[in-house]
């Protein structure tokens, strides 16, 4: 019964998922057996920097990735135990736009610069319930308004509205089913500073109204603050940490992480030089056997680059992939 | 948008005037005699000067042309071929009809072939579809339209009876003339499409339109090709044009008098008066090509239209 | 797509193109290695003969590589000799396929004493398709047109035409030159004044006519429809044979493609094709289900040289005479020709009247390589190199003669170009050392042509100023002068100067579907087959 329980209370679970891209000289290894959870209406923020893979994930989970060149290798997405990955692609389709929608990076070009703006979220809507035209017009109207933008604009096209309007569009088009699940793409970070905080508040008064689960991918540590419930540290394809807010806030254990909160500048003090991490991150082509990230770590051993690393707990109950933990934690207590 | 339109149709004016006048200068002083031309090798010299004057060829050249600015533009009076002293104005009325079915038939086929193999092989880019496809698009440019004429009628006529030869009469004598012209058209039709539709499916709003769950199909169609119908609509409208002119090879192969065979024949005869007529002509309907690609262009892409409009009122606030 | 692929696929489309070619290269029948002597079931000769009454034929398709942009009777001289003229007007006088001019609409004529004045008599019961009559007023009038629009340059050798009676009239030349009258008459087409007023674009897209036929359909460029009237002026004794009407529907169908004439053929499009070209023509050497008929074109091609104190070939005879003596004219025959052509035995067609049939049996610069040697030998000749002149519809002529010339160390540079070029080059001598050309249409139209040092401001078509021979010529081309002795005086002045050399004269070659019958094809004054006047069994 508790185990039941458990399971059934995982409304996003993803196992041990892999994606390759691939071109006739070389394989990418873009994800690498990344394994998460979420609960229903909880957010789960995915930080890391550009290139870690984040996006890569986002798409699996909707089945989106380019057909050429990329391919799923292996593991499990089950949304309320029916993995997604198996699923044909008709139920798929049936699927996206519907119980689980995506918000993408760049607003500039994520809509369709020839079909009216209005028109475009009718078609979702039309995609996935029955009725008349004019019922999908008299909904995406709604939907407008309630993103902020006057109905009367339902007839205008893309290039007539600016970026944090378009990004807004995109909102709705994505809350217009009413999905379960919500992915959002650094939905931000195209916006300018102003604008981006509009927006953030939207997509957060909406998740709280509708009761959407999201996953939050960002690169922004204070976003991650107000909006994230758990947070998953990607680093080269991996999940190297994983908690919730408070633990990886008050308590980062992977010098990765540790060194991601230190890059941030302190506002309160007189600095000189930011301190970013040493280093690049690999070449993703050609990860380095055992912890992507010790050719970067101060506290690699010999360990470190003898194979896979697991999973380890840190003392206030989160993940870490990192075996030589104490080190780590003696380290920067130090400090 | 209307201000737009009329301020095109009227730029053809002095576009049709330059044309004239260039032409008319070109043909002047090309080394030919014109007396020589209408009476033949048999004539004499005499014969020829009595010709010449009384055609007045040998006015100035600003009274020449003056004299031909104000017939064929003010009193529309296009004159007699030199050559075979038929109406001028009564040739092209009769034939351009003829070349136009020609021509919209072979863009016809161009189109509705040429489109969907590129579409086929920018989705199934790098494999069997794609190469098949390009396979398909490089035959037809390397092949020669004259040599496919003829097979098509040997295979056509000949062998299996089914089509007529040669000649005009109902829209079955236009069928095998278009499909041998078209296949120039197919081939560059197919590569433009191919790479206008690989650039546009690469587009974030592609993968928008997927993450709604529409239908691949729909994807294609609806969301892709509108996109990448501008370079195709380009390629379309100078084809067109090209073809109206350049149709002389199919026309004269299957015995279809149309406006190519009567200029290349008036160029090959230096019959002046039919050069310059067709030659405004032609860049007349040359322009109105133009205009409706460029009508198309603000169909298809609001943002174009747009420009259009914000051309017209720009000039209001300056006026 | 990879570079091997395109290897591959370039490859196969090679060899996809060479395939289709032989396949369809396999036309009625297998080309014979050696051409053979072009056939003829009936030799053309004036249609004296009687023939035995035709079968009428309900409708006919005829191929033509000519064709009338418009039907309108005041027109220059392209296309005027084609065989369907003649169903569109009647004229005031025919020529046959031996030159000879028969009676149509003009009774007879004769020249008076003066020798520029000649009495015509028109025929008296002349109507035309809507009843008109026609009288010496409306003929006067017509040449007079003609006259002032110029076109035709036998027109402006009339000095004034005067009428005489309700039915004949006086055509007075400006010159006493024989065979200039009969082009006249030829050249004047006949029909009513009042009709042609009344019609909006002086008959151009529909005509009254006082021919045998009405045309029915005329689509410009593409085909033109006779239908037999039963209301033809002329009654059937007084008709000569050479313009017998024997087909009720009668359609001549514009086509100029080479193929595309075999191809009609082949698929009963038309029943027949008129001056076939000569490589379609090979296709139906041996195959019964055609008969081919050649006639002999009213032009020949001629080389003339230069007369321009600039040239070298202008003053010396020797070099002339070496490059004439080189040139194989059996081998022009087969390699440029295929066969389809005959030797000349003067600048002049034995087609042309004023020809001395006894020419035939004479020597003519027959193929000597040693003697052109000689000759060139003692000619003044030091390696320059000579230019010709042609139109590229010669141009494997050309190239010929250039490696004939070669072959006796003359060094001979060509210069082929279009007919618009080269009739504007081809009246100045300084332009060239040799030119050919394609020149006919009458013993006397040629010498005035070509010969005569006051026709051009530098002297005669190659800028020649030889007194001599003008005066000959102006002597013999009277109506006195034009005796048999005088002309062979002017042969033998131009052999012996060898101001001029007739090359070849094509034949033209007509094929048409065995299963109609003709029993005698009767050949027109350009070498073609008149489909309506010839005889069906």
């Amino acid at each position: 019964m508790a185990e039941l329980e458990k399971n059934a209370g995982h409304f996003l679970e993803v196992k041990d998922l892999t994606v390759e891209y691939f071109t006739k000289e070389k394989v990418v290894h873009a994800v690498n057996s990344v394994s998460f959870s979420l609960e229903k209406g909880k957010t789960l923020g995915l930080v890391g920097e550009t290139g870690a893979g984040k996006t890569s994930i986002a798409k699996s989970i909707l089945r989106i990735l380019p057909d050429v060149g990329a391919r799923i290798v292996g593991g499990e997405v089950l949304l309320d135990g029916v993995d997604l990955i198996a699923l044909p692609e008709k139920e798929m389709r049936g699927i996206r736009g519907n119980k689980i929608s995506m918000i993408f990076q760049d607003p500039m070009t994520a809509l369709n610069p020839v079909q009216r703006v209005g028109d475009q979220i009718a078609e979702v809507i039309a995609l996935h319930n029955e009725g008349k035209k004019d019922e999908f017009k008299r909904r995406a109207q709604e939907m407008l308004e309630l993103v902020g933008i006057p109905r009367e604009r339902y007839s205008e096209y893309p290039h007539q509205f600016s970026g944090g309007m378009k990004q807004r569009v995109i909102i709705a088009i994505a809350l217009a089913c009413n999905p379960a699940l919500l992915l959002a793409d650094e939905p931000t970070t195209a916006l300018d500073v102003t604008i981006q905080a509009q927006v953030l508040r939207l997509i957060g008064q909406l998740r709280d109204k509708l009761g959407t689960s999201m996953i939050l991918i960002t690169h922004d540590m204070g976003v991650v603050a107000t909006y994230c419930d758990n947070v998953a540290v990607v680093y080269a394809g991996g999940i190297v940490e994983s908690g919730t807010r408070e633990q990886i806030f008050d308590h980062p254990s992977h010098p990765y992480t540790v060194g991601l909160f230190g890059a941030i500048p302190n506002m309160n003090e007189d600095e000189e030089w930011l301190h970013p991490i040493d280093g690049l991150p690999p070449d993703p082509s050609n990860l380095p056997k055992g912890c992507a990230f010790r050719p970067r770590c101060k506290y690699a051993t010999e360990r470190c680059g003898e194979g896979p690393i697991e999973m380890a707990e840190t003392p206030d109950g989160h993940q870490c992939r990192c075996c030589n933990l104490e080190a780590v934690i003696k380290g920067e207590k130090a400090k | 948008m209307i201000r737009y339109i009329i301020r095109r149709l009227l730029w053809m004016i002095p576009v049709a005037l330059g044309v004239a006048v260039i032409v008319f200068t070109l043909m002047t002083f090309c080394p030919s005699d014109a007396a020589e031309i209408i009476l033949g090798s048999n004539a004499t010299e005499e014969d020829k000067e009595i010709l010449r004057d009384s055609m007045g060829l040998n006015d100035p050249f600003f009274v020449r042309l003056g004299d031909f600015l104000t017939d064929t533009f003010i009193r529309f009076d296009f004159g007699k071929s030199w050559v075979t002293k038929a109406d001028i104005k009564t040739s092209i009325l009769e034939r351009m009809p003829r070349t136009f079915v020609l021509t919209v038939s072979t863009l016809a086929i161009s189109v509705l072939v040429g489109i969907p193999l590129g579409i086929i092989a920018a989705i199934n880019q790098g494999k069997l579809g794609d190469n098949m496809c390009m396979a398909f698009a490089l035959a037809g440019i390397s092949i020669p339209n004259f040599w496919l004429a003829l097979l098509l009628v040997i295979l056509f006529s000949v062998k299996l009876k089914l089509l007529p030869p040669m000649g005009i009469g109902g829209l079955e004598y236009y069928i095998l003339p278009a499909i041998a012209g078209c296949t120039n058209g197919i081939a560059s039709l197919a590569r433009q499409t191919r790479s206008s539709m690989l650039e546009v499916i690469r587009s974030d709003y592609i993968t928008t339109a997927r993450a709604k769950g529409v239908k691949e199909f729909d994807v294609i169609t609806k969301h892709a090709l509108k996109n990448a119908l501008i370079p195709i609509i380009t390629v379309v409208g100078t084809h067109f044009g090209r073809l109206l002119g350049g149709m002389m090879i199919i026309e004269t192969i299957f015995s279809i008098p149309g406006m190519g065979t009567l200029i290349i024949t008036a160029v090959n005869t230096r019959d002046l008066p039919v050069v310059q007529v067709g030659s405004i002509i032609l860049a007349i309907v040359f322009s109105f090509c133009m205009l409706i690609v460029d009508l198309l262009y603000a169909a298809v892409d609001p943002r174009i239209k747009a420009q259009y409009e914000s051309m017209g009122k720009r000039r209001v606030k300056h006026g | 797509m990879n570079r091997k692929l395109r290897a591959i696929l370039a490859m196969l489309l090679v060899c996809g193109m060479l395939l289709g070619t032989l396949a369809a290269c396999s036309g009625p029948d297998d080309q014979p290695d050696t051409p053979t002597t072009p056939s003829n079931p009936d030799t053309p000769g004036s249609d004296g003969q009687e023939p035995a009454g035709s079968k009428i034929i309900e409708k006919l398709d005829v191929g033509s590589t000519t064709l009338w942009e418009t039907l309108t009777p005041f027109r220059n001289t392209s296309a005027q000799f084609s065989t369907f003229v003649r169903h569109i007007y009647d004229r005031l006088a025919v020529r046959t396929v031996t030159g000879e001019y028969v009676p149509q609409a003009a009774k007879s004529w004769e020249v008076a004493d003066d020798g520029v004045t000649y009495h015509i008599a028109l025929y008296e019961n002349i109507t035309d398709s809507q009843g008109n009559h026609i009288t010496a007023d409306d003929i006067v009038w017509i040449i007079e047109e003609n006259m002032s629009r110029g076109l035709k340059p036998c027109f402006n050798k009339v000095d004034h035409v005067e009428k005489t009676g309700d039915y004949t009239f006086d055509i007075v030349m400006k010159q006493n030159i024989v065979d200039m009258l009969p082009m006249v008459l030829y050249s004047t087409y006949v029909f009513s004044r009042a009709a042609f007023e009344a019609s909006p674009d002086e008959f151009a897209t529909s005509l009254v006519s006082t021919s045998p036929y009405e045309v029915t359909d005329f689509v410009a460029g593409s085909h033109i429809t006779f239908t037999l009237r039963d209301d033809y002026w002329q009654s059937e004794d007084l008709i000569d044979p050479a313009l017998a009407n024997n087909v009720k529907v009668l359609t001549y169908h514009y086509i100029t493609e080479a193929s595309q004439q075999q191809i009609g053929l082949e698929t009963g499009t038309i029943n027949a094709m008129g001056s076939m070209s000569a490589t379609s023509v090979q296709n139906f050497e041996g195959n019964d289900d055609y008969v081919m008929v050649n006639g002999p074109s009213s032009n020949g091609i001629q080389l003339f040289f230069s007369g321009a104190d600039s040239k070298v070939v202008a003053n010396d005879v020797n070099l002339r005479l070496a490059i004439c003596y080189a040139l194989d004219i059996d081998g022009i025959i087969a390699a440029a020709y295929s066969g389809y052509a005959e030797p000349m035995h003067d600048v002049v067609p034995r087609t042309n009247v004023g020809y001395l049939p006894k020419w035939d049996n004479e020597e003519y610069f027959s193929y000597n390589v040693d003697l052109a040697k000689e000759y060139l030998a003692k000619s003044n000749y030091n390696n320059e190199e000579l230019t010709l002149l042609a139109l590229t519809s010669a141009n494997r002529l050309a190239q010929m003669i250039q490696s004939y010339l070669g072959a006796i160390g003359i060094q001979l540079k060509l210069n082929v170009c279009d007919a618009a070029q080269w009739s504007s080059s081809q009246t100045d001598g300084n332009n060239y050392d040799l030119v050919l050309a394609p020149i006919g249409n009458g013993l006397v139209n040629l010498w005035s042509n070509r010969f005569d040092s006051n026709a051009y401001a530098n002297g005669d078509a190659t800028s020649r100023k030889d007194q001599t021979l003008t005066d000959m010529l102006y002597s013999t081309w009277t109506n006195e002068g034009f005796t048999e002795e005088n002309i062979d005086a002017v042969h033998k002045y131009i052999m012996d100067n060898c101001y001029g050399y007739g090359v070849v004269l094509p034949l033209v070659t007509a094929v048409y579907d065995a299963k109609l019958n003709i029993t005698h094809a009767v050949i027109t004054d350009s070498g073609d087959v008149d489909m309506a006047a010839s005889i069906y069994g």
